[in-house]
């Protein structure tokens, strides 16, 4: 493999007093590729995003970030280095309008500090235009000046991605985007993961949606009870016995 | 963009009510400075709004609670006035240093409050304002202690020194105007917005690439600042000062007027301050009732008005422009 590394996670290992919520996993994330993070349900994968994105230090081992090393560092400074993420449970501003949601995503790329928004009222229209710009990539544009709460689901999704994609992120985590949506809107998201994908941004995805997940990545790391029991590329991974135990039940003698 | 409409016709049109109920107001101040006490009452509405502009900066748009700005108020009033008649500081820049120490404070007791939430964060601000009111109680040495201090200096700009309350107005609107304005430009910025963010909902803001922390410090430091100024121009206007007016009362009288002007506007501190001050002194002669008075606003307010009187004039437009919207659909 001589392509580059995004994303390494070496040997990650967390405890939550005596229960090890994720031991040892190791993974690489090559850069531009769309890479899958699977597994049953409490395998600990939300575990490894919050660690991947500063929420959590872990116990031992290491992220590695385009070559820097950045576990246990604070969840807004990892932003700053362009790792971007979307929540499983919506984490919106939901008083704010849509382009407010999504300019407050440009914190990092923009730098007026206190005392220059305090004496004149700041130049926003790069900002303003950047941000219409990304809402109507994730087909959000008609809606910018809704409150945020006021979308519906679907859409609340979109806006957590656009939010995300504000940030100008390398590397984009999505943590089951398509948790709630109907067959029509993972169908477009599919689309947008790639249409993402395809402007140079590596993705990392944790989805239940097998489907989804077997037709949009090029990798697929699969984890069940914190430890990593298979990797390889979707058609190797539907194939594996371990993973089909894991997901099926391994019967009774497990 | 709409938002970004800056033509003059436009601007008055899209301000068409706001210039008028200035206007109004303008024509109401104008009639009330002729006389001495209704001047007074000018005054404080410029003061107290100061203050309640910066606990609506830290509460309203951060969601960090205090009950504690009667303490910052203190601080800096009794900063300006002790820096004025010890050390011969102009007033002018002594109530800018007494703006200053109150923001230095906030932001040493932001560092431990910018750790906690709601009640925890609550009983942290009574017991700062309570901190400082039994000191300045307590060390007569400096503060002459319970008997307070007479004699504050006025403050004098150019050769000119505002000794009545007439002309103190002129001031402290100019103060008032300035500090609305830098209101309103920070919370249309990106500093506004990482506020609002980190109200909304701190882990994301976080993720977002916001440092929290920072910015609820920062949030502190503002409303320190606000309130210290407000609490310094409060002494060179009525000249004496004593522990009486920093008790908790005057912390949630700053916090009965936010809430009742509505918490998350622009105007709301003002309205806010206007009613609750009228109100106060009409019923001056229930003073032993005040802490009661504003109790009974803060459940009027939690019941009737979430959103304060800016909120309920907003809804109110807003049903009015819903009908007319309504009618002119129906006659195309």
């Amino acid at each position: 493999m001589t392509e580059n590394i995004m994303l390494e996670v070496q040997d990650l290992t967390i405890r939550f007093g005596g229960l090890v919520a994720v031991n040892a996993v190791n993974f690489q994330v090559p850069a531009g590729s769309i890479f899958g993070l699977i597994g049953p349900n409490g395998a600990g994968k939300t575990t490894l995003f919050n660690m991947i994105s500063g929420v959590y230090a872990p116990t031992s081992g290491k992220v590695i970030f385009n070559g820097q090393e950045i576990q246990g560092r604070p969840p807004y400074k990892v932003n700053a280095l362009g790792i971007a993420r979307t929540y499983q449970n919506i984490n919106l501003f939901k008083k704010m309008t849509v382009l407010e949601n999504v300019m407050v995503g440009c914190h990092t790329k923009t730098h007026s500090g206190l005392f220059s928004s305090m004496l004149h009222t700041p130049k926003q229209r790069d900002v303003i235009k950047k941000c219409l710009g990304i809402l109507d990539f994730m087909e959000l544009g008609d809606k910018a000046e809704l409150k945020a709460s006021s979308l519906s689901y679907g859409e609340q999704r979109r806006l957590e991605i656009s939010r995300a994609l504000a940030s100008e992120p390398k590397m984009l985590l999505l943590d089951e985007p398509a948790a709630g949506m109907n067959g029509a809107e993972k169908e477009d998201l599919q689309q947008t993961i790639r249409k993402i994908a395809d402007k140079g941004i590596t993705v990392l995805l944790v989805e239940h949606d097998m489907k989804l997940v077997m037709n949009v990545t090029h990798q697929i790391c699969v984890i069940s009870f914190g430890k990593r029991i298979a990797f390889g590329t979707p058609e190797e991974i539907q194939q594996n016995p371990d993973v089909i135990e894991a997901y099926l039940g391994g019967g009774l003698d497990v | 963009m709409q938002t970004l409409n800056t033509t003059p016709g436009g601007f008055l049109k899209k301000n068409r009510y706001t210039l008028i109920v200035l206007l109004i107001l303008a024509c109401v101040a104008a009639w009330m400075l002729q006389e001495r006490y209704l001047s007074m009452i000018l005054d404080y509405i410029c003061i107290y709004t100061i203050a309640v502009t910066g606990l609506d900066i830290l509460f309203g748009y951060t969601g960090q609670v205090s009950f504690g700005q009667a303490g910052f108020y203190a601080i800096g009033a009794y900063t300006s006035t002790l820096l004025s008649i010890n050390l011969g500081i102009p007033p002018i820049l002594s109530i800018l240093l007494g703006a200053a120490l109150a923001l230095l404070f906030g932001i040493l007791i932001a560092f431990p409050a910018s750790r906690l939430v709601k009640h925890f964060l609550s009983l942290l601000t009574i017991a700062f304002g309570q901190m400082v009111y039994t000191y300045i109680v307590g060390a007569a040495w400096l503060t002459r202690g319970p008997s307070g201090i007479t004699g504050i200096p006025k403050v004098s700009l150019f050769g000119y020194t505002f000794k009545g309350y007439q002309s103190y107005f002129w001031l402290v609107l100019v103060a008032v105007v300035l500090v609305l304005l830098m209101k309103r430009n920070i919370i249309n910025s990106r500093v506004g917005r990482a506020f609002i963010a980190v109200r909304e909902n701190p882990h994301a803001a976080a993720g977002m690439g916001i440092n929290v922390a920072k910015y609820k410090i920062m949030a502190f430091g503002i409303s320190a600042f606000l309130a210290g100024l407000a609490g310094a121009f409060y002494a060179h206007m009525v000249g004496f000062i004593s522990p009486d007016t920093f008790t908790s009362t005057q912390s949630n009288m700053f916090m009965t007027m936010l809430l009742f002007g509505g918490i998350a506007t622009i105007s709301g501190s003002l309205i806010g301050a206007a009613i609750i001050t009228v109100i106060t002194e009409l019923l001056q002669s229930f003073a032993s009732a005040q802490t009661l008075v504003y109790a009974g606003f803060i459940l009027v307010v939690l019941f009737f008005l979430p959103n304060g009187v800016v909120g309920m004039w907003d809804k109110a437009r807003a049903m009015f422009l819903k009908k007319r919207l309504g009618k002119k659909e129906v006659a195309s």
